[in-house]
């Protein structure tokens, strides 16, 4: 919490959501979130880990307002949200920036078409360690670069929230690492409250006070785990034995949710998630990772 | 921090060095072809009237004919008088006119017909209508309610131009991806500024290949609309001096319209790549 800060972290609650696609015909729809509740503290930072298909997104998108919730609500310190706001922040798994405006432009937009200063911008370049990249178009950015650079414009808005849906997933792991603790330093320094949504079990716990574990299909909270780890937190936080032993526990709960219809068929638990947490879309990332620390 | 940025440098100079080299491969060969593309047109030509293949036994050679450019270009009158400057300066000045005030509507109205469905349920229907009426096939109508020839001749082309331009604008809203408009609305733009900074700059691309198409249709209806109303301007030159029998003028006139179409297209492409720079190593021209 830094003093001087204009914007102070929002309260999320969640409350009953449910999403739902398709059709009318109760068969052919596709419930993504059922019946979710969480409630996230102002200044918290809140993963939520959970397999492809989960609904994780969408949730996500309804804290965003981009989708409208089929029932339930999302409130922010009381106030229902109807559609986006500048003071909650977006970032998404592709970079989102403005092709047709450069690097600066993009960091600024969200101050410009504001009304508001954008005299922070050059700061928030420097420290994202773009200044040189500042007159670039964004196709000129490496995919870590594109996404500090995304981060630096959800920062300049000085966001109450920070919505991220698997910003880092697309990274090669080294730069994927880095971006995280980045990640990290960046919002110590604002008072946001963080919901970032990811399936990567190491990410889930670096990253968070509390990981939100779903389960698919329907969507929602599986368990809740706090995450006893002390800040500021960097690359040795890994190898902790705090660590270590969380994401134990998280490989268990996410096997046998994942896990779940393919034990059923096979007869028995697999022992690896590289096995069992492959829901077969192809994001291999996690389960690379996550197979590593496996027992 | 320093660590990132000698890693990004050094991304930054290969990625430089990479594209002055596919440009130098590039540039040699690209000129080189451009020459042998417009000599192999004088060879055929040349050869055609040579051999006397069809009629073109009695068409003028490219040698008769460059002798014929030249004392046009020093300012020896086409057909029935004035300069080729000057019938050059009155087709230009109708193409010019014409698709300006093309471009000055149909963008406006695209950008309306792309964005709201019940301006485009309202507006494009007559238009889709009058979308298949060739431009020529106003002429008479042209000729009658416009007070002067002049003026006709502008509209014509702003016909042709016009279609294109609006065509190529509402689709090129359309296909605006959502995820664009999210993002700005999530960093507190409201309609005008996401029309402004997302919509039009995303369609660009598209409205530069309307309005290339546009330029390129109103030389064809300037010229059509030139043959039937006379006056002046290269369309009535070639016209005129076909009636004279004057094959020299009736190629000297074509040269011309190919020398000029050729060039508002590269001055539109150059324009484009100055208004959109990020566009740049894009394809050029109306397959961007």
């Amino acid at each position: 919490m830094s003093p001087g800060r204009e914007s102070s972290g929002g309260r999320i609650a969640i409350e009953g959501l449910t999403k739902t696609y398709g059709g009318e015909a109760d068969d052919e729809r596709v419930v993504a979130v059922d019946d979710l509740d969480l409630e996230i503290e102002p200044g918290e930072f809140v993963t939520v880990l959970g397999p492809s298909g989960c609904g994780k997104s969408t949730l996500l998108d309804c804290v965003a307002g981009h989708v409208e919730p089929t029932e339930g609500r999302v409130t922010v310190d009381g106030d229902p949200v109807t559609g986006p706001d500048p003071s909650r922040g977006v970032v998404f798994q592709e970079n989102r920036l403005f092709p047709w405006k450069t690097v600066r432009e993009n960091v600024a937009f969200g101050p410009s078409v504001r009304g508001r200063s954008t005299d922070r911008v050059p700061e928030l370049l420097e420290r994202m360690g773009l200044s040189s990249f500042a007159d670039s178009y964004p196709s000129d950015l490496s995919g870590g670069m594109a996404q500090r650079a995304e981060l630096a414009r959800l920062l300049a808005n000085e966001p109450s929230i920070m919505l991220m849906d698997e910003p880092f997933s697309a990274l090669d792991a080294m730069t994927k690492q880095r971006m995280q603790v980045e990640l990290l330093s960046a919002w110590r320094e604002t008072d946001a409250t963080a919901l970032f949504v990811t399936h990567d079990v190491e990410e889930a716990i670096l990253l968070a006070d509390r990981v939100v574990v779903m389960t698919a299909r329907p969507g929602t909270v599986k368990t809740v785990v706090d995450v006893p780890l002390e800040r500021p937190r960097g690359h040795d936080a890994r190898t902790t034995e705090a660590f270590t032993d969380l994401k134990r526990r998280l490989l268990a709960s996410i096997h046998d949710e994942a896990g779940s219809e393919f034990a059923a068929e096979a007869g028995a638990r697999p022992a690896t998630l590289a096995d069992g947490g492959d829901d077969g879309d192809g994001d291999d990332a996690a389960d690379s990772s996550g197979g590593g620390g496996s027992p | 921090m320093s660590g990132a940025a000698t890693v990004a440098r050094v991304r930054r100079s290969a990625a430089t060095g990479a594209t002055t080299f596919a440009r130098r491969l590039e540039a040699v060969p690209r000129s080189a072809r451009r020459a042998v593309s417009v000599l192999a047109v004088f060879a055929i030509w040349w050869a055609l009237v040579r051999f006397g293949v069809a009629g073109f036994a009695f068409f003028v050679s490219p040698v008769e004919t460059a002798a014929a450019v030249a004392a046009h270009l020093t300012g020896e009158p086409v057909a029935d008088g004035g300069t080729i400057y000057l019938h050059a300066a009155y087709t230009t000045a109708r193409v010019l006119a014409g698709v300006a005030v093309a471009v000055t509507v149909a963008i406006p109205l695209g950008l309306v017909i792309g964005t709201q469905r019940r301006w485009e349920r309202f507006l494009l229907p007559a238009l889709e209508f009058l979308r298949p009426i060739p431009p020529i096939a106003w002429v008479p109508l042209v000729l009658v309610i416009f007070p002067t020839v002049r003026l006709g001749v502008v509209f014509v082309v702003f016909l042709g131009a016009f279609f294109p331009v609006l065509v190529n604008t509402v689709n090129g809203v359309r296909s605006v991806d959502d995820e664009y408009r999210r993002a700005a609305a999530s960093l507190g733009a409201g309609d005008r500024e996401v029309l402004r900074h997302v919509v039009l700059p995303s369609a660009l691309p598209a409205i530069f290949t309307g309005v290339t198409i546009g330029v390129g249709l109103g030389w064809v209806t300037v010229i059509a609309a030139e043959m039937i109303t006379g006056e002046y301007g290269l369309g009535h030159v070639v016209f005129q001096a076909y009636r004279l029998i004057d094959v020299e003028s009736v190629v000297v006139g074509m040269i011309a319209v190919g020398f000029l179409g050729a060039a508002s297209t590269a001055l539109l492409s150059a324009a484009v790549e100055r208004a959109a720079p990020w566009l740049e190593g894009a394809p050029t021209g109306v397959t961007r």
